[in-house]
């Protein structure tokens, strides 16, 4: 993000006894950094990937004979859980970003000099890094459209699909902007904040959990597997919205206490380190 | 003249042996001293069917009785489903049919029965064998078997399309399409723009 940004700058009213209304610092912040992302930076290039990728795997499903047998639940369940995981990557790399980039880019300090408070500062990038996750959402509607005609199991797993998304990247972009808070270089904030997902997302895709408490606690206790395990709960075996709700307290959870640790303790990290510089 | 001659005699020679050997079995000590345990000899095994048929994708429930038909208890047990192609063409990978293909089985009581389910996914068309193998996991018999096997029950998966490509092809070129349409255009726009 440039150092442009003021918060204070009043906007032009059109009539000048009324006194205008200042926009909040945060998002004057989250639009400089959408327009930085959309507009300037890898954004579009990124949903571009995303497409090809949910492209492969919906037309693969759909023809390839091996994976065919899927019903249309499991189908449309399939393609749902690939957009929440990488929309979810993709919104944690525009995060991890956040602050060791500026760090990196040696942007940091002309940032930290506009008139824009460290925690709208965060908010700011938090919100612009959740519009990855927002954007792949939508980019993948019309395969789920596709996927899913005709049975009614489409409009729940839109709904569900974005409101466990949402979840799951809110308290996901919150780690990452954490490690790239306390991050000096944005290669290291990356690759921790990969290896976090790595170690959520690993564990939906082994074949088997230990049975027992506590398989059961490793299943509940990651956010990642149960906000995927409520998902299919629902939209591919039919459960009710309540049945599987508890599987919800996790992602819920790690919303809650990275969010927390983000607006109490993040803002006070925000700050230049000796001998990190883009130069 | 001579040769098939002694051809028979060397065929008697041979059967003699054979012939004189007893029809039942030894009740002569054996040559390796097995252990005294308890074996699960007596289980007997059956399934609930004996054929289906059902499509590719389609989900069955497989139900196996094990029975204790002997006078003592048997030793804890474990119950092993498996899928056998009927067809070499076709692979088969277990775990693709079921996550969990092994049950652990308690101690059977005189008489009494258990019944074990496996809920399995048809993902390969073709004839396939399933059956269950049972084999006892006591301490001192684990690994030495017998294994008791139940008939197998015939599945038949036949092929069935749920899914159809004339939709999917053009959202699939479509929309990265579009998307990269928009990244050149916000990319390359005009300088006077941005």
């Amino acid at each position: 993000m440039t150092a442009t940004a003021s918060a204070d700058r009043p906007a032009p009213g059109p009539t000048p006894e009324r006194a205008p209304v200042p926009t909040p610092a945060w998002r004057v912040v989250a639009g400089q950094e959408c327009r930085d992302l959309w507009l300037n930076g890898r954004g579009p290039l990124l949903m571009v990937g995303f497409s090809v990728l949910l492209s492969v795997v919906s037309y693969a499903t759909a023809t390839n004979l091996a994976l065919n047998f899927l019903e249309q639940r499991e189908a449309v369940g399939l393609v749902l859980q690939v957009t929440v995981t990488v929309g979810v990557l993709l919104a944690l790399v525009v995060s991890a970003d956040g602050i060791s980039g500026e760090r990196e880019r040696g942007t940091l300090e002309s940032l930290l000099l506009a008139p824009v408070s460290r925690r709208a500062l965060l908010s700011g990038k938090f919100v612009a890094a959740l519009s990855a996750w927002l954007v792949a959402f939508v980019v993948s509607i019309p395969y789920l459209w596709v996927l899913g005609r005709g049975v009614s199991v489409l409009p729940p797993a839109l709904l569900l699909g974005l409101l466990v998304g949402t979840l799951l990247a809110v308290g996901l972009v919150a780690v990452g902007l954490l490690i790239s808070t306390l991050s000096n270089s944005n290669k290291l904030s990356l690759t921790v904040s990969l290896v976090v997902l790595l170690a959520l997302f690993a564990p939906t895709q082994l074949p088997r959990m230990p049975q027992g408490w506590s398989g059961e606690l490793l299943r509940r206790g990651n956010p990642v597997e149960s906000g995927m395990h409520y998902l299919t709960a629902v939209v591919v075996h039919g459960h009710g919205w309540t049945r599987d709700l508890s599987y919800l307290i996790s992602p819920l959870l790690t919303v809650l206490i990275a969010g927390g640790v983000l607006v109490l303790v993040a803002p006070r990290l925000v700050r230049l380190v000796v001998g990190v510089s883009g130069e | 003249m001579r040769t098939p001659f002694v051809r028979a005699a060397l065929l008697v020679a041979l059967a003699i042996p054979v012939a004189l050997a007893p029809a039942e079995p030894s009740t002569a000590e054996p040559l390796i001293a097995v252990p005294a345990v308890v074996r699960p000899a007596g289980v007997e095994v059956t399934l609930g069917a004996d054929r289906a048929t059902v499509q590719v994708g389609e989900k069955l429930t497989v139900r196996a009785r094990i029975t204790n038909p002997g006078t003592g208890p048997t030793e804890p047990l474990v119950a092993h489903l498996n899928v056998a192609t009927l067809d070499n063409r076709v692979y088969v990978d277990l775990e693709d049919w079921t996550a969990s293909p092994t049950r652990e089985v308690a101690p059977l009581a005189p008489s009494g029965d258990t019944v074990a389910e496996w809920e399995i996914q048809a993902v390969n068309v073709g004839d396939f064998d399933v059956y269950v193998a049972v084999v006892p996991n006591g301490p001192a018999s684990a690994g030495r078997g017998p294994v008791v096997a139940s008939s197998p029950e015939l599945v038949r998966v036949v092929e069935r399309r749920t899914l159809s490509p004339q939709g999917a092809l053009p959202v699939a070129i479509a929309v990265p399409l579009l998307l990269g349409l928009a990244t050149a255009a916000v990319r390359y726009r005009p300088r006077r723009l941005r």
